[in-house]
């Protein structure tokens, strides 16, 4: 009897031991937490610049007729929009008589160019359809004037406003 | 008949015996381990807010966000306490609602290394935040000022206009099993 009393002791105390250490890992182990929040906040950009001052000089292969130039510059434009955009071009101020202007702008990726157009400074025209988030740079614009044979030998300045707004 | 009946009971309250003083030192090392490593972290520096416009275009129209669009941001200060001088671990991770997060654009987060944090290890190199539990650094000791600095990279024009939020939770940990 007395050795079935000892096997039933170290029973006991392995029992006891383990369950100490088991828990007592258990209770070892112990976290605490805090939680910061992160908010971005990202505005609508539609952003778009043009190259410099653009010259153009009218010539005509014969007398009595109508003189036209070409020159060409460049774009770059910035859209995030999640819903369409579109570029117009509209003059600041109407041309002397006889004389026109129009322009051709690359479309960037995704748009469409409405190819050349005629300007004029009652209302704006759209150039670029269809553009969505975008970044892209020195894209080009094509500039074509053209003066009537009555139109007087001068320097004439026009001033083209390009604006990015929403293609409904 | 009697003595074996006596030495089963003496058997037996030895049993019952031996099983208390066990419990009770359970009860008092458990108790104790415990309260020697429940250390806390307290954070300071509130909510982190970011508005994104056009002045944040690498070089305006035509260009995208720049790249790192924020670097060395210094977004909290944490505090490590009641570690008794204990050994522990600051592991990070972010929660995000993921459909609305732009995939692309990642946080990341360091400590700065200061001389408040001399006896740290690891952590002065940029971590991206994953949803999944990660160390940042560790230590042991109590430290009232950590300084931890913000990255946020890969924010494209391709990413739609709205606010975009996550948590970022800092978790310490100390001792293990």
């Amino acid at each position: 009897m007395h050795i079935v009393s000892i096997v039933r002791h170290k029973s006991t105390v392995a029992f006891a031991t383990a369950f100490i250490l088991s828990i007592g890992a258990t209770a070892a182990w112990s976290a605490d937490s805090a939680v910061q929040d992160v908010d971005l906040t990202v505005q609508e950009v539609n952003d778009i610049s043009v190259g410099g001052t653009v010259s153009l000089a009218l010539t005509s292969s014969s007398a009595g007729q109508t003189l036209t130039g070409n020159s060409s510059s460049t774009y770059s434009l910035t859209s995030n929009s999640a819903t369409g955009k579109k570029i117009t071009a509209q003059l600041s101020a109407p041309l002397e008589t006889g004389l026109g202007l129009k322009v051709a702008l690359q479309a960037p990726s995704g748009g469409t160019s409405a190819g050349a157009v005629a300007l004029n400074s009652v209302s704006a025209v759209d150039v670029v359809t269809g553009v969505s988030a975008v970044a892209e740079a020195d894209l080009t614009i094509d500039y074509t004037a053209t003066a009537a044979p009555t139109v007087a030998p001068d320097t004439y300045s026009a001033e083209v406003t390009y604006t990015i707004v929403s293609d409904t | 008949m009697a003595p074996p009946a006596f030495h089963g009971y003496r058997t037996m309250k030895s049993s019952f015996l031996s099983a208390a003083v066990w419990l009770c030192a359970f009860v008092v090392l458990a108790g104790g381990l415990q309260a020697a490593v429940a250390a806390d972290v307290t954070l300071s520096g509130g909510p982190w807010l970011r508005n994104v416009s056009r002045v944040d275009l690498d070089h305006g129209a035509g260009s995208d966000f720049r790249s790192p669009l924020d670097v060395d941001v210094l977004i909290a200060t944490l505090s490590v306490s009641n570690t008794l001088g204990s050994n522990w671990s600051l592991r990070i991770a972010c929660e995000t609602n993921e459909a609305g997060w732009p995939p692309g654009l990642t946080i990341a987060v360091r400590r700065s290394g200061g001389w408040d944090e001399s006896g740290l290890s690891d952590g002065t190199s940029y971590r991206a935040l994953t949803p999944d539990l990660q160390t940042l650094f560790s230590g042991a000791g109590d430290y009232s000022t950590i300084q931890i600095l913000m990255r946020v990279d890969g924010l494209s024009a391709r990413m739609s206009p709205g606010s975009y939020e996550l948590s970022i939770r800092y978790v310490i940990e100390t001792g293990g099993p």
